[in-house]
């Protein structure tokens, strides 16, 4: 009887009973107050282990999660045309192998076939701040080039050229370097001569992906973004900037050119 | 933890209804994400280790999504193959699973004591506290099914395909879990315990 009654305190407890049985029990509860007190103290701890761990809901997701999932994704997605298309085996397995070895290693790489959004927003934001230090918008000016140069070797561990868009009006202004939550972005900043600025923004991605170029229109500035040799690239410039898609066109081709896609 | 370690995965082995890889799958099962950690490192009591669980859970759910039913709850099924890869990584670590000694956990917790009878925010905060701390100190079948039950909300029968194991165990190691906690929360009338098995 007594048994019967606990296992029916916490059906009652977990929602588990029909309307007639629930009147029942509160009926029982009613007429025993150390049972109702005990059932008083079941439920609360009830409330409590709902919101056990609470904080640990409110944690961001390890990136390496996302990752994990994604790649898996990608990888079997991967698995489906390999089936389908025999000729592509080779390719489908050596992507499959850079998949699963970032996936390993977990580098401080993006290399996942996503567009590289979280770059894109601080590329916006950085370039809307430093476009608007109209007196000191870099930090590495064009007399600091060799410096700066060498220091962008150190960091990326190899050399990353800038293109002469002077025939296109545009003069180069100098550079700084940004830390993200990944890795560090660099900047080119260029002038024109009406004022108007734009920006090269680079920072270490997969090696394996290479991204064609794809244009977006922000609010107040419109972008290009593409990857290439182990590269994530991003022009962000003023929307006044007509001969905008062009420009990033030829941009896309100098590093296509000094990163040919590695092997 | 090897990649190739996919086996251990239970539910619905069957082919046919099974689910595609399709993105508001993949959605759904990255919206779990949070409560797949706050499962694993309640099971595993490492925050590092507990994310090792849920990188390898979510390999495995990737590789194995036409085993997951559309319509079935996708939590369990995840929490099902979490579990799963908690176990054979216990079995590695330690070759056998630890049993829950309830009467250890009573005696080890004789000095942290709750009331229930909170009068604000700052006695219930407290009293989370305390239930945290007791939560933490019972065996590792009562965590499991108070995670499944009581924290995640699943049914009875959720829990129950989840631990593999009847619907009358889930009752009944639900019931003396509830009073294991409440005997290290100290304020349970020492009757529940008899009845309650």
């Amino acid at each position: 009887m007594n048994g019967a009654l606990e296992a029916d305190l916490q059906d009652y407890l977990d929602g588990r009973l029909g309307e007639a049985q629930r009147a029942e029990i509160a009926a029982y509860l009613l007429k025993h107050p150390d049972k109702a007190a005990l059932f008083r103290l079941l439920r609360e701890d009830a409330q409590a282990l709902r919101s056990l761990g609470i904080e640990i809901l409110a944690e961001p997701v390890p990136e390496r999660l996302r990752a994990t999932l994604r790649a898996g994704v990608a990888e079997r997605r991967l698995g489906r045309r390999r089936l389908q298309t025999p000729q592509l085996q080779n390719a489908a397995a050596a992507l499959f192998i850079f998949v699963v070895g970032a996936v390993a290693g977990w580098g401080a790489h993006t290399y996942l076939p996503r567009p590289p959004d979280p770059f894109l927003t601080q590329a916006e934001f950085a370039f809307s701040f430093f476009d608007a230090q109209r007196e000191y918008p870099v930090e590495f000016g064009p007399d600091r080039d060799e410096d700066f140069k060498g220091w962008i070797a150190k960091l990326f561990k190899q050399a990353v050229g800038m293109p002469d868009l002077a025939a296109n009006g545009f003069k180069y202004i100098g550079g700084r370097i940004l830390p993200s939550s990944q890795s560090q972005t660099g900047i080119y900043m260029f002038e024109g001569s009406d004022g108007a600025r734009m920006a090269i923004f680079f920072w270490p991605a997969d090696q394996a992906s290479s991204r064609d170029l794809a244009i977006r229109q922000l609010d107040k500035l419109t972008a290009a973004l593409w990857q290439a040799g182990g590269f994530g690239f991003a022009l962000v410039g003023d929307k006044t900037i007509t001969d905008f898609q062009p420009l990033s066109q030829s941009i896309f081709a100098y590093y296509k050119k000094a990163f040919p896609s590695s092997p | 933890m090897g990649l190739a370690e996919t086996g251990d995965v239970r539910p619905n082995e069957s082919h046919g209804g099974g689910a595609e890889m399709d993105e508001e799958t993949l959605h759904r099962i990255e919206a779990e994400i949070p409560r797949l950690r706050r499962f694993a490192r309640y099971l595993a009591r490492d925050a590092d280790v507990a994310d090792d669980l849920v990188q390898e859970c979510l390999l495995r759910a990737v590789s194995r999504i036409d085993t997951w039913e559309p319509g079935t709850n996708l939590r369990a099924w995840l929490l099902t193959i979490l579990r799963n890869v908690f176990l054979t990584e216990l079995r590695r670590i330690r070759r056998a699973p630890v049993r829950s000694e309830p009467d250890e956990e009573r005696q080890a917790a004789a000095q942290d004591s709750a009331g229930a009878n909170y009068q604000n925010d700052q006695d219930f905060a407290i009293y989370l506290a305390a239930v945290q701390r007791a939560f933490d100190r019972l065996g590792e079948e009562h965590r499991e099914i108070l995670l499944l039950v009581a924290v995640e909300e699943l049914t009875y029968e959720e829990a129950a395909a989840v631990l593999d194991i009847p619907i009358g165990t889930v009752r009944s190691r639900l019931s003396r879990a509830r009073t294991a906690l409440r005997q290290l929360l100290h304020a349970l009338p020492p009757k529940l315990e008899e009845g309650a098995a």
